[in-house]
């Protein structure tokens, strides 16, 4: 694809060249048109966009942790996504594939009907997004946002342990994620801040109609397989 | 946005209840008083200690916990319940959940005797039952007490008529707080017994003395009978 780039960018450079000579040839110095300005800066603009990244995958392990929102407790959640870039937009259109898994414990107080002795739940939930990336250069050169939301399927275990007892629940249910963040261009790739939000009420008695991991807040560092 | 799910699992346990026991003793059925003296006050905080729990033996009970993201989860232990000549479920507040094998519970009071099946419910549902688990029995009573008056100085048969006495497991009696030899105590029938009285059994002085039974499962004769104490024996 760069040789078919560079021969498009060199033809219009000789067109414009060859407009302004001609130009300043006829009437010697004459200002540019507003219109003439807007179609010099568009194909400046497309000739900055050829240059970005000819990435095809974008692999994105990350780390997280969950926020404390709406009774969830903080927890620790590691995940990997993996992000096919289409030709869409500019190339700045991603389907990504979002895998997320997190663990959180819940402590109860010791309760005088159970032996006065306190107790402990463990959630554990495993998810799978499909979404589709909005990306950005609007940081300019060292980085750019993102913002990408689309539909999941989430695993979630229950266990809670009454001493030598234990209740387990689980389920899977679909649900919807969402997440936004921003990339540091660092190295061969970037480092990525990322805000993840994800709507799955469970149907678990243990968890009312919680979605379990509603907040998270992740880093990670995303991997450029070019093409 | 609207969520659909697969559809939950939770684990489901079903009880099984296999004896009852009360302290050290165990046994099908577990026999129970009901009218059980309360506990002394503490003597500091005057609280009245609650009756003496009773454990269903068994397994499978679970607790479920609910809405554990809440300010406040909910948790449910396994309903304790007695069928027979009344049905009585035990205040939640009544029962204690040990571990999936043990609910300790405190059975009220004045419960009507006879048998009753014992089931020990999860709150998922599932339940178990123990088949006359439990009998509830009446303390002993005396309906009279016979010779009226007796002396201290001389062996003195005192013949109580009354219920319900057990030749198998005769009561422990006392008078004027003395308790008397298992071989003093001689049940005639089951609405009979005789106190065979030593001479000089309690100090004299005293125009009244007590007499108190307690069967062989610690049930009480409530109130104490009572026979008058003569200065002088009949000829």
């Amino acid at each position: 694809m760069r040789p078919v780039i560079a021969m498009r960018v060199g033809s219009w450079c000789v067109a414009w060249l060859a407009c302004v000579s001609a130009a300043l040839a006829q009437e010697e110095v004459r200002k540019l048109t507003p219109e003439e300005l807007t179609q010099i800066r568009a194909r400046a603009n497309a000739n900055r966009a050829s240059e970005r990244p000819q990435a095809a995958l974008l692999i994105a392990p990350r780390m997280a942790t969950a926020l404390p929102v709406g009774g969830t407790q903080v927890g620790p959640s590691v995940g990997l996504g993996v992000e096919y870039v289409t030709p869409f937009l500019d190339r700045r259109l991603t389907l990504a594939a979002q895998g997320q898994w997190t663990a959180l414990s819940y402590q109860h107080l010791a309760l005088p009907f159970i032996d006065d002795a306190a107790f402990q739940t463990r959630v554990r939930q495993t998810s799978v997004a499909l979404a589709a990336v909005l990306r950005t250069t609007g940081l300019g050169r060292g980085g750019e946002a993102y913002v990408g939301a689309g539909p999941g399927v989430f695993v979630t275990s229950v266990e809670t342990a009454f001493g030598r007892g234990k209740r387990g629940e689980n389920d899977v249910r679909l649900g919807v994620a969402g997440f936004a963040g921003i990339d540091l261009y660092v190295g061969p790739g970037s480092i990525f801040f990322e805000l993840h939000a994800q709507y799955a009420r469970s149907s678990l008695p243990a968890l009312g109609r919680s979605s379990v991991v509603p907040l998270s807040l992740g880093i990670g560092y995303r991997f450029v397989l070019p093409r | 946005l609207a969520a659909s799910g697969c559809g939950p699992h939770v684990d489901v346990s079903v009880p099984v209840v296999t004896t009852l026991a009360q302290g050290a003793v165990s046994a099908i059925p577990l026999n129970l008083c009901n009218q059980r003296p309360s506990p002394p006050a503490d003597p500091l905080t005057g609280v009245v200690p609650p009756l003496p729990a009773t454990t269903v033996v068994g397994a499978g009970f679970l607790p479920q916990v609910y809405d554990v993201t809440a300010d406040t989860p909910r948790v449910i232990v396994p309903e304790v319940s007695l069928h027979g000549p009344i049905d009585r479920t035990i205040a939640r507040g009544w029962v204690n959940f040990r571990d999936p094998s043990a609910i300790d519970v405190r059975v009220a009071n004045l419960l009507p005797p006879g048998f009753y099946d014992v089931t020990v419910k999860n709150p998922e549902g599932t339940s178990g039952t123990l088949a006359r688990g439990l009998q509830v029995i009446p303390p002993p009573f005396v309906q009279s007490v016979s010779p009226a008056s007796i002396c201290t100085t001389q062996v003195q048969r005192v013949v109580l008529r009354g219920g319900v006495f057990s030749a198998a497991a005769p009561p422990v009696a006392t008078v004027a707080s003395v308790q008397l030899p298992a071989a003093a105590v001689l049940v005639d029938s089951p609405t009979q017994v005789t106190l065979v009285l030593a001479a000089n059994t309690f100090a004299g002085g005293s125009s009244s003395a007590s007499i108190d039974l307690t069967d062989a499962d610690g049930c009480k004769l409530s109130p104490s009978a009572s026979i008058a104490v003569g200065a002088t024996c009949a000829p």
